[in-house]
């Protein structure tokens, strides 16, 4: 049988403030839609990629929609990882920390998109 | 319901502003910088806000802004920016680029809306503002309008009415009315040529005309004289001849009664003209014996006009001269002295004289 998580549960485990969410966005189903939206959405898929390819300036305007977009609907862990790299990216001249820093991303995305599933 | 323009190349943040705003305006989506500016060229007109995302692929929002700017929308159409940037550097590169508001991500419902809801009303009412200004500025434009051709047809009634009170007089002593028409081209001519050569006068085209226009009223005074005297046979007696002076003094007497009606300058110079027009350069001449430049200048000039044309014109007592005895006749001093300036002027206008001359003479009137 699956278990269903709540929207409270799930922003428990992205380490993000759902008093300020649901303050802001002021309903749970507006907070499900786009947070199912925000699968769809390819910031995170274009980040990788680009990363991959070292082309630093297109990887920073992903991470910064990534950013933004968690920002929004406050996904507290995964907006943390993306600012840290979008920060990183901006200027187009990354150091030696950018791997680890994907690395944090994509552990942190997985875990935000694990958890809009079971919702 | 005014229309607002969302710019995010990320569908989910164009989804939760529309979500927000859809209740109370129409809302048209953009998915990239180069999307907006075509939808933009067409018919910005129709938009009442643009709401921006700055870090577009491409054409950014600074990019979007600025050539809004460069194009004068800004005017018209208000842009905020939305941007999950936090650095203060972008928010005043914003500005700078006349963003009306920046808000940051994450942004709060309400806010959002009532940011929105102030910046629409203002730019409505802006516009209706700068609507009833640009009515009143028409209104204001036509109404002037309406003076200026209030002010050319007074002036055209005034000259008429000046006219017609010289013909008045003319045609006392049976003369065509040519006379006077006759004299004020003279007066126009030898006035507009002391224009030219003499500067220190300070004459200009207004005033030239303006001084043929009263010179029209030169002998205004003489509807005052008893038909006994004006329209005698023959030589005056030396009684009548003083008492014929006086048409000079009774046509300043006349005019001093209405000079209150005109302009002051033109006033005084019909005035002048009247009193003044048988004054000589060197005071032999009458009511007050000036001498000089105290002779008024239209008085000058209208004098010579007038000699001019009693010379060349058939006369009770006397036959006309030819053109170019009538000439030397002034030249030469034999009725009376005029100013030297003057003469060196009538010298000039001799062709313009004898073709007014001819072309005005008794027989074409």
């Amino acid at each position: 049988m699956e278990i269903k998580m709540t929207v409270v549960e799930f922003y428990e485990l992205t380490q993000g403030n759902y008093a300020d969410v649901i303050g802001r966005l002021r309903k749970d189903e507006r907070i499900l839609k786009y947070l199912r939206m925000f699968l769809a959405d390819d910031s995170y898929q274009g980040l990788c990629e680009s990363v991959n390819a070292k082309e630093y300036r297109k990887a920073f305007e992903y991470a910064h929609n990534l950013k933004g977009v968690c920002a929004n609907l406050g996904i507290g862990a995964l907006f943390h990882a993306a600012d840290r790299i979008c920060e990183e990216l901006r200027g187009g001249n990354p150091g030696s920390e950018l791997s680890g820093m994907l690395e944090d991303v994509i552990e942190e995305y997985e875990k935000t998109a694990e958890g809009i599933k079971q919702l | 319901m005014e229309r607002i323009l969302i710019v995010d190349d990320v569908s989910i943040n164009r989804m939760v502003l529309t979500d927000i705003l859809e209740e109370n305006y129409e809302i048209e989506e953009a998915n990239s910088g180069k999307h907006a500016l075509e939808i933009l060229s067409e018919r910005y007109r129709e938009f009442s806000l643009v709401l921006l995302d700055l870090i577009m692929p491409d054409i950014s929002g600074f990019d979007v802004l600025e050539y809004m700017n460069n194009q004068g929308w800004l005017d018209q159409l208000p842009v905020i920016v939305i941007s999950g940037e936090n650095s203060q550097e972008a928010e005043e590169r914003s500005l700078d680029l006349r963003a009306t508001d920046f808000i940051r991500k994450p942004f709060d419902e309400s806010i959002v809306q009532r940011r929105v809801k102030n910046i629409v009303d203002l730019y409505i009412y802006r516009r209706s503002l700068e609507h009833k200004v640009q009515e009143q500025t028409k209104e204001l434009h036509q109404q002037y309008q309406k003076l200026l051709e209030q002010a050319e047809r007074i002036k055209q009634n005034n000259e008429r009415i000046i006219d017609v009170l010289g013909m008045v007089v003319e045609y006392r002593h049976s003369e065509s009315g040519m006379h006077v028409q006759r004299v004020k081209k003279y007066t126009e001519l030898l006035a507009r040529e002391a224009m030219k050569d003499y500067p220190e006068y300070g004459l200009t085209e207004e005033k030239v005309q303006k001084i043929a226009t009263a010179s029209v009223l030169h002998d205004l005074g003489k509807i005052a004289i008893p038909d006994g005297i004006l329209l005698k046979p023959g030589k005056l007696t030396a009684d009548e001849f003083e008492y014929m002076k006086t048409h000079t003094t009774k046509g300043g007497e006349i005019l001093s009664q209405i000079k209150g009606a005109w302009e002051d300058d033109f006033g005084e110079m019909c005035y002048q003209i009247c009193r003044h027009h048988h004054e000589k350069y060197d005071g032999r001449g009458y009511p007050d014996g000036l001498k000089g430049e105290d002779i008024p200048l239209p008085a000058q000039i209208v004098s010579i006009a007038d000699v001019y044309d009693a010379l060349i014109s058939n006369r009770v007592y006397k036959k006309a001269f030819s053109l170019g005895k009538a000439y030397e006749m002034i030249l030469a001093g034999e009725c009376g002295m005029f100013s030297p300036r003057l003469m060196e002027c009538f010298k000039k206008v001799r062709e313009q004289f004898e073709a007014t001359a001819r072309e005005m003479s008794e027989q074409t009137a």
